[in-house]
């Protein structure tokens, strides 16, 4: 059973959050609220997301499991205005989910959670470095660095965080210090990232004032951040490339 | 070539995207012999170079190789050393068939019979010594690794994913199952097409998968039966049981449990059947190979393809722009860290 309202643009952002790494989903739906644990085909990135009771304006619900096209779900919601709210009631008989928003019903069919790639395991990984920033600054970098190459270094050398791209002829380089850092734990870190996934990636984390990224030398990167004041959380979990020589 | 007990076997289709990071150990002397026979002129004639010499398995290499590096795939070649004392007698009957096939073609081509000079063309085409050290040229100037296996590769590929250095084992042989290979992929061809043997017309092929796990607990048998199943149906090292395919080879040996018991209840006896056995199971192979992808050597490619042996320039420009875009750095994958 599922029954709830949420403001149409938290809504907007944490299906964005997601369509990051897949196109079908199975939504997780308890007391609490609602999870999603899911990795992209290729195996290289995964999202943890949570939206909790908190975050609604009104929630029922027991357990539950539902897959979700994220396509038609984003598509629908395009035409919501930021305020409006969006009321969702599941119809489990008929696996549909009637939607409301601005005065407009839909019927969304729902998929067979079946159909939908399990729930991924989540690697146990130890990330010796912590760096919190603005989520802008990191979308900056990500976006100078889009313009010269296709993938990105980021790392901290002393108690310096940077984030560097090398084209074949040009180099772009964005370094912080602690000052610039709203927080630091520093160590041995140095990873490269494809940015295909790291500029999806940071999309939806550009709204946030506070990013924490997880760090290792040649390692996965974790990214987390909050959503919703703090109701909700999403974590991206990325495997890093490793140069050839 | 090998054993045929591919009907006992479970597969499943993939895509080459599935194969994406993936460590796969190619069978290179099922491989090379393939281009040899498959890449010919229309009267049966291989690609050759202003010199004479053969240059098809050249030109198969590079291309496909090229297409592997790019859908993300790490392969590695594995070659034949020494072959074991047993096969003598079918590399002998092999050599026959090549001899008598190659006399066929000639005679085929003067009375213009193009078909039947493509067949024979096809049936005498042999992987010989320059073939071998050309095409490890090759891949060595593309930045592709190669391992040298003792004796049989198949067996040398089954123990590197054995040791989990490789994914999978690539080969149109079953054999590799035979000697312990988790995980084997046919028709890890680009072009989606093959020709069928002795007809002028194509069948569309995909990339398939068999694991030896599935497939043995669906046929409810363990690997040293399946070794018992082959060696009743016959394999490189003997001749096999008379009368006997490989859906009677498994009634048989489950009912006797294994081929010692078939072949008392047969009256029969295998030569050498120990040796077989003990050859499948527990075959010589290696631990002395490094797997190391690097970025391919275009000066080194341009002068020996194009300059010695004659390619276009331009394409082997393009396969080399390609080859060194898919080597630029690894994408790694999540499930590397659990």
């Amino acid at each position: 059973m599922l029954k709830a309202a949420i403001n149409a643009e938290l809504l907007k952002d944490s299906i964005a959050a997601l369509a990051v790494i897949v196109d079908e989903v199975r939504f997780k739906i308890s007391q609490e609220g609602i999870s999603v644990k899911a990795v992209d085909p290729a195996n290289v990135a995964m999202g943890i997301f949570e939206l909790r009771a908190e975050a609604f304006d009104e929630y029922n619900a027991d357990e539950c499991e539902i897959g979700i096209d994220l396509n038609k779900i984003s598509d629908l919601l395009g035409l919501a205005d930021k305020t409006d709210t969006v009321k969702m009631e599941l119809d489990e008989n008929s696996q549909k989910l009637l939607i409301d928003v601005g005065g407009l019903s839909y019927t969304l069919s729902l998929l067979d959670p079946s159909t939908i790639r399990a729930e991924p395991r989540v690697p146990q990984l130890e990330l010796p470095v912590k760096v919190v920033l603005n989520g802008l600054d990191l979308r900056r970098a990500v976006k100078a660095s889009e313009k010269i190459s296709d993938h990105m270094l980021m790392g901290v050398s002393d108690d310096t965080f940077y984030m560097e791209a090398k084209g074949d002829t040009d180099k772009v380089r964005l370094e912080m210090g602690r000052d610039q850092l709203i927080d630091l734990k520093s160590g041995d870190a140095c990873s490269l990232f494809s940015l295909d996934y790291l500029s999806e990636i940071v999309k939806p984390a550009n709204k946030a004032n506070e990013v924490t990224l997880s760090l290792g030398r040649d390692f996965p990167i974790l990214i987390d951040f909050e959503i919703a004041n703090g109701a909700g959380k999403v974590s991206y979990l990325l495997a890093p490339r490793i140069e050839s020589d | 070539m090998g054993t045929d007990i591919g009907d006992l076997l479970q597969k499943k289709t993939v895509g080459l995207s599935d194969l994406t990071n993936r460590v796969v150990a190619i069978d290179a002397f099922n491989t090379l012999h393939q281009f040899l026979s498959i890449i010919r002129q229309r009267d049966g004639s291989p690609l050759k170079d202003s010199s004479g010499r053969v240059t098809s398995h050249l030109s198969g290499l590079l291309y496909r190789t090229t297409s592997l590096v790019e859908a993300g795939i790490r392969p590695v070649y594995v070659f034949d050393g020494k072959p074991p004392e047993l096969k003598t007698g079918t590399l002998d009957r092999r050599k026959v068939v090549r001899e008598a096939a190659r006399e066929k073609w000639e005679n085929a081509k003067e009375e213009g019979d193009m078909e039947a000079a493509y067949k024979y063309a096809q049936a005498s085409a042999k992987v010989d010594s320059q073939i071998v050290e050309d095409a490890k040229y090759l891949l060595s100037s593309m930045g592709i690794p190669y391992v040298q296996a003792p004796s049989e590769g198949e067996a040398q590929a089954a123990h590197m994913v054995l040791k989990k250095d490789a994914d999978f084992v690539a080969s149109q042989d079953y054999d590799a199952f035979l000697f312990g290979a988790p995980a084997v992929i046919r028709n890890l061809a680009i072009t989606g097409r093959r020709k069928l043997p002795g007809k002028n017309s194509y069948v569309e092929v995909e990339p398939e998968l068999i694991d030896l796990e599935g497939s043995l607990k669906n046929l409810e048998i363990d690997r040293g039966q399946l070794i018992d199943i082959a060696i009743c149906v016959g394999t490189d090292f003997n001749k096999g049981l008379e009368r006997v395919g490989p859906k009677t080879a498994l009634k048989l040996v489950k009912k006797h449990g294994d081929i010692s018991g078939v072949l008392r209840e047969k009256k029969l006896e295998i030569e050498d059947l120990e040796q077989i056995r003990e050859l499948f199971s527990r075959p010589p192979v290696t631990d002395e190979y490094e797997l190391k992808w690097k970025k391919p050597d275009h000066d080194k490619m341009v002068e020996f393809l194009c300059e010695k042996h004659g390619f276009s320039r331009d394409r082997v420009e393009k396969a080399c722009e390609r080859l060194k875009e898919a080597s630029g750095g690894r994408q790694q994958t999540l499930d590397q860290w659990f």
